[in-house]
């Protein structure tokens, strides 16, 4: 792995490390598109049902929500730290423990989210599986619930391919696969903050809305 | 350097001497099948869509043999809904829009750069199996019985009453977008970062900046496509209602955020299109281009505005008022950059040394049909006139005549240019005159008349009509015979010309750019020695007037 | 070296004051305010997770054409279809109409 050759396309290594930077950041321009989809619907049809979605959104644990986006941002924060231990030639382990509790804190994320979900099961908050909810606000709330399915699915997958991704990293770290190529890992860096900077948005628009009255 | 490495041959049987190239390195079928040499993606690119080209191009001929009687006595009206369907799905999806940009494209780019290859060869690999793997899910649902919601997968239609295969469709058009978004990433990584040394942005050939435009499209437009289809298989599958009325959604709101792709995607299949045409009229005219930078400031221009017309889709369906004026104002506007790369090209054109080699009958029919397809679409861009012709075959030959009569005019203009590079021979020069010319006249023979039958009222997508409409109907099924060989007859002289042509030489339309620079057909890794560029493209006025075959 | 940890370490502080922020302010009566007050929260914390962890600050090129392409499309795609929905002389279903309507919606 400690391979200091270009692949052939490049005239040198410092090109393939831009290439690849780039092309990540191209890729999270589209991922921004494919959530925007969603965000898209979620805008109309709160322009169409205010009242449903206030009402349904404060349906959501809203303490659960809170915690998880921290324990989110905490994560984006470690693994922030790993990319620069990492750009300035530090020790693979300090990269690979960094990482790893990148990924344990994105698998915490993902506990907190399944409790979640048990319980809006629980609450009778599944369209399409057992809804019940006051009648007048019934349609607002209904598709309120959908995208909040489909939004923190949708980004739970992409968590779940991140995990996957950083939790892969920290084993080659700390073996030391990143001692004299580290873009890997600045590049993963990316993707991670990425699905962090989703969650950001996400959580005002499905668990604040409508605390206040 | 490279120009001393082909001899410009003379006959068919002068391959004694066995250069190493692209075509030659390897001939077992996994060093096609895992290659990531982009020369060699292109080629399997060519052939999945020649194939596809074909499927499509079937359904067309059973539809236009239904409509040359009023009466519906061919096919019911069932099958002709999964008919156009899938006429729809395939060419949009299967040809049009990867036509250009994974075949020519992929081919000739990083030969224009003066670049080993693609930024992501695996990654260009990887959008094939992902093309494929979409067309097949699209096929196997064809093959299982069809869709009959038309391409555009219209909710509720789609999600509630439709009761064909439109679940795999769709999926399959899900999976095809993700090769799109990876061709498009490829490209505009390539384009910024592997340029030769030398190779400022204004030293490029118009067709990269096109591509780039295309691309943007691609990657920022096609991700929106794909979660459209994901809520659309979430409402069908799952019984919950994210468009249907009956449960407080809209079924606009589909629409809104289908057309936020599709209708920039017309400008994926045209702007392509639209770089061939500048890089044939100069090659062919001896010139430089008139206008170079807004020439090429038009296609990134077209990339941005393409983006804000969409609701001309939408002009009936209920869509606010306010909102159809905002949209018809701006498809006006989107017409401003088309009409910048018409007016720039007939001025390179004035005063030329014009040569009418087959690809420049390709563009020059290009410039005509592209005009009447962008003109008729201002005609729709008017909030009272659309009313009028909504949903009429107005609509269906404007959208033709950009796609079928520019786009699939473009690609055989590119393929025919480009052919000696790809294959190392020429193609036989009278045989595509005349296809070209009976492409250009069944072209119009077929879809001309569907204007007047649009304007006279009659809608898309029936398969019986009143007998008044006959004889229009009737010119443009004949029309469409005349059409069907004039893509048959490149199939069979250009298959021909691959074991037979006259050997072409690294050069043969004396043409600029990096490409020419190579033999052809190329080395696997493009140059012998990376190229410097010096001078500004489209340079042919310091050169020999004269263009000759190699 | 030491420099970059403290820019990591009071970005976290700070994102983590912004949430505190944001859901402090959630429960706080502003009205129509409060949905702008929120994005802006979270506009100012992606900006933050942006400039610094993702180091947009010190990209250039592609890097800041791809950024602000994103976000340049993203709102056409919210802002657009708004321009439509704020328009609309007519809704099919509306809560208004819903209040007042007898019979319950139907159910499938």
């Amino acid at each position: 792995m400690a391979d200091a050759r270009p692949a052939e396309q490049f005239a040198s290594l410092d090109q393939q490390r831009d290439v690849a930077h780039a092309g990540m950041w191209v890729f999270l321009a589209s991922e921004t598109l494919f959530f925007g989809g969603l965000l898209a619907a979620y805008t109309v049809y709160r322009i169409w049902y205010p009242e449903g979605f206030a009402a349904a959104s404060t349906k959501t644990d809203v303490v659960l929500g809170t915690i998880n986006t921290a324990v989110l941002l905490t994560s984006s924060a470690l693994m922030g730290a790993g990319v620069r231990v990492a750009e300035a030639r530090g020790s693979g382990r300090a990269v690979g423990l960094l990482l790893l509790g990148t990924a344990l804190l994105g698998l915490a994320f993902l506990g907190v989210k399944g409790t979640e979900y048990v319980k809006d099961a629980h609450d009778h908050l599944v369209p399409g599986y057992d809804f019940e909810f006051d009648e007048r606000l019934r349609r607002g709330a209904e598709l309120f619930f959908l995208l909040y399915f489909i939004m923190t699915g949708i980004h739970a997958v992409h968590l779940t391919v991140g995990i996957l991704l950083v939790g892969a990293f920290a084993v080659r770290a700390w073996r030391g696969a990143f001692a004299d190529r580290l873009e890997p890992v600045a590049i993963a860096g990316l993707y991670w903050h990425f699905v962090d900077l989703v969650w950001v948005f996400l959580y005002p628009l499905l668990y604040l809305n409508g605390r206040a009255g | 350097m490279s120009t001393i490495a082909v001899a410009p041959g003379r006959g068919p049987d002068e391959s004694a001497i066995r250069i190493p190239n692209y075509l030659n390195t390897g001939t077992t079928l996994r060093s096609w099948l895992l290659t990531t040499d982009h020369k060699r993606i292109a080629l399997l690119y060519f052939a999945s869509l020649t194939a596809f080209f074909f499927i499509g191009g079937a359904a067309a001929v059973v539809i236009r043999l239904e409509l040359a009687t009023p009466q519906g006595n061919l096919i019911g009206s069932d099958t002709y809904n999964r008919l156009f369907t899938m006429h729809g799905i395939v060419m949009v999806w299967f040809f049009l829009v990867p036509a250009v940009p994974n075949t020519i494209c992929n081919f000739v780019v990083p030969l224009m750069l003066g670049a080993k290859d693609l930024a992501f060869p695996r990654i260009n690999l990887l959008s094939w199996y992902l093309f494929m793997a979409g067309g097949l899910l699209t096929v196997a649902s064809l093959v299982a019985g069809g869709v009959d919601t038309g391409w555009t997968f219209y909710t509720p239609l789609s999600t509630l009453f439709a009761n064909s295969y439109v679940a795999l469709a769709a999926l399959g058009v899900i999976v095809v977008g993700f090769s799109s978004i990876a061709t498009g990433l490829n490209f505009i990584v390539t384009v910024h970062k592997l340029r030769a040394p030398g190779l400022t942005w204004y030293r490029l050939p118009i067709f990269i900046w096109s591509l780039y435009a295309t691309s943007v499209i691609l990657v920022l437009g096609t991700p929106v496509l794909t979660i459209a289809l994901v809520l659309l298989l979430v409402e069908r599958i799952l019984k919950v209602g994210i468009f249907d009325p009956a449960l407080g959604g809209d079924p606009l709101l589909w629409q809104h955020i289908f057309w936020f792709y599709s209708h920039p995607a017309v400008y994926i299949m045209i702007l392509p299109g639209l770089g061939v045409v500048t890089e044939l009229v100069t090659c062919f005219s001896r010139k430089r281009l008139f206008g170079y930078k807004f020439v090429a400031w038009a296609s990134i221009g077209i990339a941005v505005i393409g983006f804000l017309v969409w609701g001309h889709h939408m002009f009936v369906s209920g869509q606010s008022l306010f909102a159809s004026l905002v949209f018809s104002f701006l498809s006006y506007v989107v017409a401003v950059p088309s009409a910048i790369k018409v007016f720039n090209w007939t001025a390179t054109l004035h005063g030329g040394w014009i040569r009418f080699d087959a690809p420049m009958l390709y563009a020059l029919g290009f410039i005509g049909l592209f005009t009447i397809g962008g003109m008729t679409g201002l005609f729709l861009a008017a909030l009272a006139v659309d009313v009028h012709v909504t949903d009429t075959y107005f609509v269906v030959a404007h959208f033709h005549y950009i796609m079928v009569g520019g786009m699939v005019s473009a690609f055989f203009g590119a393929l025919h240019f480009w052919w000696p590079k790809i294959t190392g021979r020429m193609y036989p020069e009278y045989w595509a005159r005349t296809a070209a010319a009976l492409m250009f006249f069944g072209f119009n023979l077929t879809f001309f008349p569907q204007f007047i039958l649009g304007y006279l009222g009659m809608p898309r997508r029936y398969h019986a009509y009143p007998p008044e409409y006959q004889v229009w109907h009737v010119l443009s099924s004949g029309g469409a015979v005349l059409l069907a060989i004039a893509y048959l007859m490149p199939l069979v002289y250009l298959t021909w010309s691959m074991f037979r042509g006259v050997r072409a030489g690294p050069n043969p339309w004396q043409a600029t750019g990096l490409e020419w620079q190579t033999p052809s057909p190329p080395p696997k890794e493009n140059f012998a020695t990376t190229p410097v560029v010096v001078r500004g493209p489209y340079d042919y006025r310091d050169r020999a007037a004269h263009p000759q075959h190699g | 070296m030491s420099g970059r940890f403290r820019s990591v370490w009071l970005s976290w502080a700070a994102l983590v004051a912004l949430l505190a922020a944001t859901t402090g302010l959630a429960y706080v009566p502003l009205g129509r305010a409060a949905l702008p007050a929120a994005l802006a929260v979270a506009s100012v914390k992606a900006a933050v997770i942006v400039l610094v962890f993702m180091e947009l600050a010190r990209a250039t090129g592609l890097t800041r054409i791809a950024a602000g392409a994103g976000l340049f499309w993203l709102c056409v795609l919210l802002g657009m279809p708004a321009i439509d929905y704020l328009n609309r002389a007519a809704r099919p279903v509306t809560e208004r109409t819903l209040y007042t309507s007898v019979s319950p919606p139907p159910r499938r």
